[in-house]
C-alpha cells in the first residue's frame, strides 16, 4: 500500500505537469520555426488574445468541476453583446451598461441551473435548448442595429494590453479563490465526484449548481464586455461555437468532463495552449482551417492521454 | 492453477499458488480481504497476467493474456456487482452480443424459444420476456447464471453473489448451483465472505493467506473454526465486545413514521449509549426507515425527535444540523466518494461547521481528519490517500469518522460490516462500542441475525413495513428472529 501510494502521488504530479509541458513544448517549436514568432511583442499578443477566451472558459471550469454542463455560454456572449450595443445606442451611462450586462449574463445563468436542477433534464438537453433560446433572442434584438462606434471610456475597458489582461488575471485569482478556500467551491468538487454522497452530506446541492451556473453566466457576460469593448461593435452573429472553445480549452488544460477533477490554473494552461497554437500557426502562416484542425487534434490527444493514465493507474 | 506468482510494486500478492478445480464440484475459495483471491481471479480471468506458474485446463496448458480467452476456454465469471443490462429483456441479455442471427438481422423468435428452453432446462422459472431491471437481485443473478452456461461454460467463477441476497433467495441460488454441478457437470469456484456457506454448499474448500494456500480439504474433513483459524493464523477471540447498559437519557425517538407501502407506521426509541437493532427480509423496510428518519426520503406521517427535541425536516441538511447520520450500507457509491482523499472526504459534511462567513478552514478539516485517522486507527500512508484505495473496514472507519466531525448523537447503521472480513469486522463492532461510551445512540440497521442479536441491546424485527416484535438482549435465537421476520407466529 506504502509503494502503491507513493506512485500515485508521483503520477498525480506528472499529470499535473503535463499540460505546461505540453505549453512549453508548443511554444519552444514555434520560437524555433518562426523568427517573429519568439518577440516579446508575441507573447503579449497572445496573452491579449487569450483574455476574451480565458473569461468565459473561467466559468465552464466550475460548472464542469461540479459535474454540470453549460453549453449556451456562447449564445449567452452574443445575447450580452447585443445588450451592450444596445444599451449604449441608448446613451446609458457606462457603469451601469457593464453592471446590467453582468446582470443579464447571472440571471441567464441562473436560468440554465434552475432548468437542469429543478426539471431534471440532462444538462447537455438542457443547455441545448438554452443556446438555441439566448442566440434567437440576440438576433431579434440586433436585428438591423447599428451597434458601434461606441463612447471612448467604454472603448478603454477592452483596450491595449495592460488593462484586458489585469481583468483576466483577476478572474482567474477569483476563481481560484473560489475553489479553493470557499464552502461552495470546496463542495463543488465533492458534488462533482458523486451528487449522491453531497447530497446525503447535507450538501444543498440543486441551491450550489444555481451558483456555479450564475457565475459561468457572469463570465460569459464579463468576456462580452470586453469583447465588444476591444472591437467597438457589437454583432448577433458572434459566438458561434464559443462554448465548445472554451470548454475544450478547459478539457485540454485537465479538468474532467465527468466532474469532481481539475482547477482553474489548468485552465490558464489549456487557454493558453489554444492561443499560442493559433497564434504561432497564424505567424507560420497556416490557414485558419489547418488551425482548426491542429486544435482538434490537441483536444483528442489531450484526452487520450488522461484516458490511458487513468487505466493504467487503475491496472496498477 | 500451479506455482502461479503475481507480484505488485512492494507486495507479493501471489505466492506459488497452486489450485485446482473437478468437474462437477462446487469449490470455495475462502481467505480475509487481501489474502490473495481476488488477484488468483483475475489472473484466471485475463484482466492480470502471471509472473509465473502455469493455467491447465483438462490437462493442457492455456495462455491467458486477454479477457477474451477464457471465454473461448469455457470459463464465466460472475462477479459480486451485477452485469447485465437493465433496459433489455432477459432473453436478449442472456444471448448479447451472440443473438441468433440470419442475414444481419437478429431472429426474434429463435431468440425467445431458445431462451425459454435453456431457462426451462436450469429449471429457472422465469420468463424471457421480462425486462431485466424489474427483476429482484436474485432473479438477476440467476439470468447471469443462465447467460454463462448458454456459452457452454464448463467453470462458473461466483465472486460473493450471495452477498446481497436475503436467506431464502440465497437457497434458491444453492438449488440451481447443485443442480448445475451434478446434471451439467459444471464446475464452481465460489468465494464469500458468508462462512456458514462452506458446509452448505461446497464440495472442497482453499484457504488463502497473504498470497498462499494455506491448504485444500473436503468440506466434510474440516469445521468451520479450524478454517478460520488457517484463514487468519490465529484463533479469533470474542468477536463481538462486551456491550455495557445504556444510558437513562433518550437519544433518539421515532413516532408514527409511515411512508406509502413500505413502512406503515413505526415508532421506536433509541437511549444514549445504546445499540438498537432492527432486521428483518429484504424489502421488510430497514433502509427504508433509516432514510426516512434522516430525511432523505420524503415520509408520509411521523415524527422525529432528537434528545427530547422535536426535529421538523425534510432534506439531509437538516437532520444532519439536529445530530443526525446516516451510515449508508453502500459505502462505495453511497458513502464515500472514491476518487476523493479521505481528508476531503472527511471534510464534506462539516464543511458549514469548519468554514467562517463562507471560507474553508483547510487547516481545521487536515487536522482533524488526522486525528480521527488515529483515534479511529484507519490504515492509509495519509489523509490524502483516496478513499478508494482502501479496504472495507478502513472504509466503514472512514464513513464513521466523516460522520462524527459533524457532531452527530445519534448514528444509523446501515449494515454496518456487509462486505467487511472477519478482523475488518471487529474493528468496527469494536467501534460501535466505543462511541456508546461516549453517548452517542446507535440505531443498526442488518440483515446478519446473529450481528442483530450480539451488537444490540434490543432488537427490533420488521415484516413487511411494520415491527413484528421486539426482543431484549438474550431473549432470542437467531431462529427465533429468522421466524419472526419471515411472518411466522405473527398474526
Amino acid at each position: 500500500m506504502q509503494a502503491g501510494s507513493s506512485i500515485s502521488t508521483r503520477s498525480q504530479i506528472w499529470k499535473g505537469i503535463q499540460p505546461l509541458a505540453g505549453l512549453v513544448f508548443i511554444y519552444l517549436v514555434f520560437a524555433i520555426a518562426s523568427a517573429t514568432f519568439r518577440t516579446l511583442d508575441t507573447a503579449q499578443t497572445i496573452l491579449t488574445q487569450a483574455v476574451i477566451l480565458g473569461t468565459l472558459a473561467a466559468g465552464p471550469t466550475i460548472v464542469l468541476i461540479s459535474g454540470g454542463l453549460d453549453l449556451s455560454i456562447g449564445s449567452l456572449f452574443v445575447l450580452v453583446a447585443v445588450v451592450i450595443g444596445l444599451l449604449l445606442n441608448a446613451h446609458v451611462p457606462i457603469a451601469l451598461v457593464v453592471v446590467l450586462s453582468l446582470l443579464v449574463g447571472a440571471l441567464c445563468g441562473t436560468l440554465n441551473g434552475a432548468i437542469t436542477v429543478g426539471t431534471g433534464i440532462p444538462a447537455f438537453i438542457g443547455t441545448l435548448g438554452m443556446m438555441k433560446v439566448y442566440r434567437g433572442i440576440a438576433e431579434l434584438l440586433g436585428a438591423n442595429q447599428d451597434m458601434s462606434k461606441f463612447p471612448a471610456s467604454f472603448q478603454a475597458i477592452g483596450a491595449g494590453y495592460l488593462i484586458p489582461i489585469s481583468i483576466m488575471v483577476v478572474s482567474f485569482i477569483l476563481v481560484y479563490v473560489f475553489l479553493s478556500r470557499t464552502r461552495l467551491g470546496y463542495n463543488c468538487y465533492a458534488i462533482g465526484g458523486s451528487n449522491e454522497v453531497s447530497r446525503l452530506a447535507g450538501v444543498p446541492v440543486k441551491k450550489y449548481y444555481l451558483v456555479y451556473y450564475t457565475i459561468g453566466g457572469l463570465f460569459a457576460a464579463l468576456s462580452a464586455i470586453i469583447q465588444a469593448s476591444r472591437l467597438n461593435f457589437t454583432n448577433s452573429s458572434w459566438g458561434n461555437g464559443m462554448e465548445l472553445d472554451a470548454i475544450a480549452a478547459v478539457i485540454i488544460g485537465g479538468t474532467s468532463l465527468s466532474g469532481g477533477v481539475g482547477g482553474i490554473g489548468r485552465t490558464v494552461i489549456g487557454v493558453l495552449i489554444v492561443t499560442t497554437l493559433n497564434t504561432g500557426l497564424s505567424h507560420l502562416g497556416v490557414s485558419s482551417s489547418w488551425q482548426r484542425i491542429s486544435i482538434g487534434i490537441v483536444i483528442v490527444l489531450a484526452v487520450w492521454l488522461d484516458v490511458v493514465q487513468r487505466r493504467r493507474e487503475l491496472g496498477a | 492453477m500451479k506455482g502461479i506468482v503475481k507480484t505488485f510494486p512492494g507486495v507479493r500478492a501471489l505466492d506459488h499458488v497452486d489450485f485446482s478445480l473437478r468437474p462437477g464440484e462446487v469449490h470455495m475459495l475462502l481467505g480475509e480481504n487481501g489474502a490473495g483471491k481476488s488477484t488468483l481471479i483475475k489472473v484466471l480471468s485475463g484482466a492480470y497476467t502471471r509472473d509465473e506458474g502455469d493455467i491447465l485446463i483438462r490437462g493442457r496448458r492455456v495462455e491467458i493474456h486477454s479477457p477474451m480467452d477464457p471465454l473461448e476456454l469455457g470459463l464465466r465469471f460472475i462477479y459480486q456487482e451485477l452485469n447485465l443490462v437493465p433496459q433489455l429483456d432477459i432473453a436478449r441479455n442472456m444471448f448479447l452480443g451472440g443473438e441468433p442471427r440470419a442475414m444481419g438481422f437478429i431472429r426474434q423468435r429463435e431468440l425467445y424459444d431458445t431462451a425459454a428452453r435453456y431457462l426451462e432446462k436450469f429449471h429457472m422459472n422465469l420468463d424471457p420476456r421480462a425486462v431485466v431491471g424489474s427483476l429482484s437481485v436474485t432473479q438477476q443473478k440467476l439470468v447471469e447464471i443462465a447467460r454463462a452456461l448458454v456459452k457452454e461454460a464448463q467453470v462458473l467463477v461466483l465472486d460473493e453473489p450471495t452477498d446481497v441476497l436475503e436467506d431464502r433467495s440465497r437457497q434458491d441460488l444453492f438449488g440451481v448451483i447443485n443442480d448445475l454441478k451434478k446434471s451439467h457437470g459444471v464446475g464452481f469456484i465460489y468465494i464469500s465472505h458468508r462462512y456458514s456457506e462452506v458446509h452448505q454448499l461446497g464440495d472442497r474448500v482453499t484457504i488463502l493467506r497473504d498470497g498462499k494456500n494455506e491448504g485444500t480439504y473436503n468440506t466434510s474433513e474440516i469445521t468451520l473454526d479450524q478454517i478460520i483459524e488457517k484463514m487468519i493464523g490465529r484463533r479469533i477471540e470474542a468477536q463481538y465486545p462486551l456491550l455495557q447498559p445504556p444510558g437513562e437519557e433518550e437519544a433518539l425517538r421515532v413516532e408514527g413514521m409511515r411512508q406509502k407501502q413500505k413502512l406503515k407506521g413505526i415508532s421506536l426509541k433509541v437511549r444514549k449509549g445504546e445499540i438498537v437493532s432492527v432486521t428483518g427480509l429484504m424489502g421488510a423496510g430497514k433502509t427504508e426507515l433509516g432514510r426516512a428518519i434522516c430525511g432523505i426520503d420524503p415520509s408520509d406521517a411521523g415524527e422525529v425527535y432528537v434528545e427530547g427535541r422535536r426535529v421538523r425536516f425534510s432534506t439531509p441538511e437538516r437532520a444532519i444540523q439536529s445530530g443526525l447520520a446516516y451510515l449508508t450500507e453502500d459505502r462505495k457509491t453511497l458513502g464515500l466518494i472514491q476518487a476523493h482523499s479521505i481528508r476531503d472526504n472527511y471534510g464534506l459534511p462539516s464543511s458549514p461547521r469548519l468554514s467562517r462567513l463562507g471560507f474553508i478552514d483547510h487547516g481545521a478539516i487536515s487536522r482533524e481528519a488526522d486525528q480521527f485517522m488515529q483515534k479511529l486507527n484507519i490504515k492509509a500512508p495519509s489523509r490524502e490517500t483516496r478513499a478508494g484505495q482502501l479496504s472495507g473496514g478502513n472504509q466503514q472507519k472512514a464513513v464513521v469518522a466523516k460522520w462524527l466531525g459533524t457532531r452527530s448523537k445519534v448514528l444509523v447503521f446501515d449494515e454496518p460490516t456487509r462486505g467487511i472480513d472477519i478482523r475488518g469486522r471487529s474493528e468496527v463492532y469494536a467501534l460501535m462500542k466505543e462511541l456508546l461510551d461516549e453517548g452517542i445512540g446507535i440505531l443498526m440497521l442488518t440483515s446478519d441475525y446473529n450481528e442483530a442479536l450480539e451488537m444490540g441491546h434490543r432488537v427490533i424485527v420488521l415484516y413487511r413495513g411494520q415491527i413484528a416484535r421486539e426482543f431484549k438482549r438474550g431473549e432470542a435465537t437467531e431462529e427465533d428472529i429468522l421466524r419472526t421476520a419471515i411472518g411466522a407466529g405473527t398474526n
